[in-house]
């Protein structure tokens, strides 16, 4: 079973200052962890939004010759909005703070995503064929 | 502690699955979505200005069309079907590829007004090699055609399943995605023919 949502309160929201919420979203766009102070229909959402997100940029990127989506800060009037993808194509969705030290936020969430590396890559497509083969 | 276990585990705990929702402008994607999802969706819809490109002919009252991707959530026999509906609009194809990801299935959305809108639909999934189900919205002013009409007219195969629904209804498109989920079952569990090559 992934610790990835206690590694995302811990590691992240509790010990880098600025960081207020966070979800790690897989290759698919499915919701792989969330911290806790979000809902998980909220957490699925936002999962979806952060592949869209990375969809749209990357058709930006692609027009103007400019290579793949790294990352993506998103100024709101409360915080910041952080995307970062992952080199398996996974991504984290952050929220941080009017007050964040955004450099500090991207270096540590960088830190983080080589920390955590193989949790951000399940295979999904098994779990169905689990499902048809035996469980009632 | 199953308590505050239950906050550290990924969702996929249970068996779940991705699927695709496609077919043209304003064929009543988002509309389904929102119908029969239980968690409140991701719509990205945008207004539509006077000069946009797709025809509305068929679909006079629309004033919004979906700028990303709309997303819903729900529980069919047990397993959560996560639904991916596409943009309709052919500017926003570019996104399709990365909407696809990972998906078991799709549902085509078709309206027997206008069948030929949703040929290149059918290409794709078909492309994609995805399981797939073709929807027919009845619109309330729209002939209704034999499913037999309708498979020659797309020219589908007899396996494909062909399900009449009305996207504004719950229960209706919940139908659809069982349909869906026992299809590609079904695919999933039958014995591996060669890929085309």
């Amino acid at each position: 079973m992934s610790n990835l949502s206690y590694l995302l309160n811990n590691n992240l929201v509790a010990r880098v200052p600025g960081i207020a919420q966070a979800v790690a979203v897989s290759v698919d766009g499915l919701l792989l962890a969330w911290t806790d102070g979000l809902n998980r229909d909220a957490a699925e959402r936002l999962a979806a939004i952060a592949a869209g997100m990375k969809s749209l940029l990357n058709g930006a990127a692609r027009d103007l010759g400019a290579g793949g989506v790294q990352g993506n800060i998103t100024e709101l009037a409360d915080g910041f909005l952080v995307l970062v993808t992952v080199s398996t194509g996974a991504s984290l969705l952050v929220l941080a703070t009017r007050h964040a030290d955004l450099e500090f936020v991207t270096v540590e969430l960088g830190r983080f995503v080589e920390q955590v590396g193989e949790q951000l890559t399940p295979a999904f497509a098994g779990d169905l064929a689990s499902t048809g083969s035996g469980r009632p | 502690m199953t308590s505050s276990l239950s906050t550290v585990v990924r969702p996929s705990v249970g068996p779940h699955l991705k699927v695709v929702l496609t077919g043209p402008f304003g064929v009543g994607k988002t509309t389904l979505v929102g119908a029969v999802s239980d968690i409140a969706p991701v719509t990205t819809e945008a207004r539509m200005s006077a000069g946009n490109a797709d025809d509305t002919t068929y679909a006079p009252a629309k004033t919004t069309t979906t700028v990303a991707m709309d997303f819903g959530r729900l529980e069919v026999q047990g397993v959560t079907v996560y639904v991916y509906g596409t943009p309709g609009q052919h500017r926003f194809w570019f996104m399709w590829d990365a909407i696809v990801r990972g998906a078991l299935g799709a549902v085509v959305l078709v309206d027997t007004r206008r069948l030929e809108d949703s040929f290149r639909h059918l290409d794709y999934v078909d492309n994609a090699r995805l399981p797939f189900v073709i929807a027919v919205n009845q619109f309330p002013d729209a002939h209704t055609y034999p499913v037999d009409a309708i498979r020659d007219a797309l020219a589908i195969d007899a396996d494909v399943p062909i399900v009449g629904i009305d996207a504004r209804d719950r229960d209706s498109v919940r139908d659809l995605l069982i349909a869906l989920v026992e299809h590609i079952i079904s695919r999933t569990h039958r014995p591996a023919t060669s890929p085309p090559a």
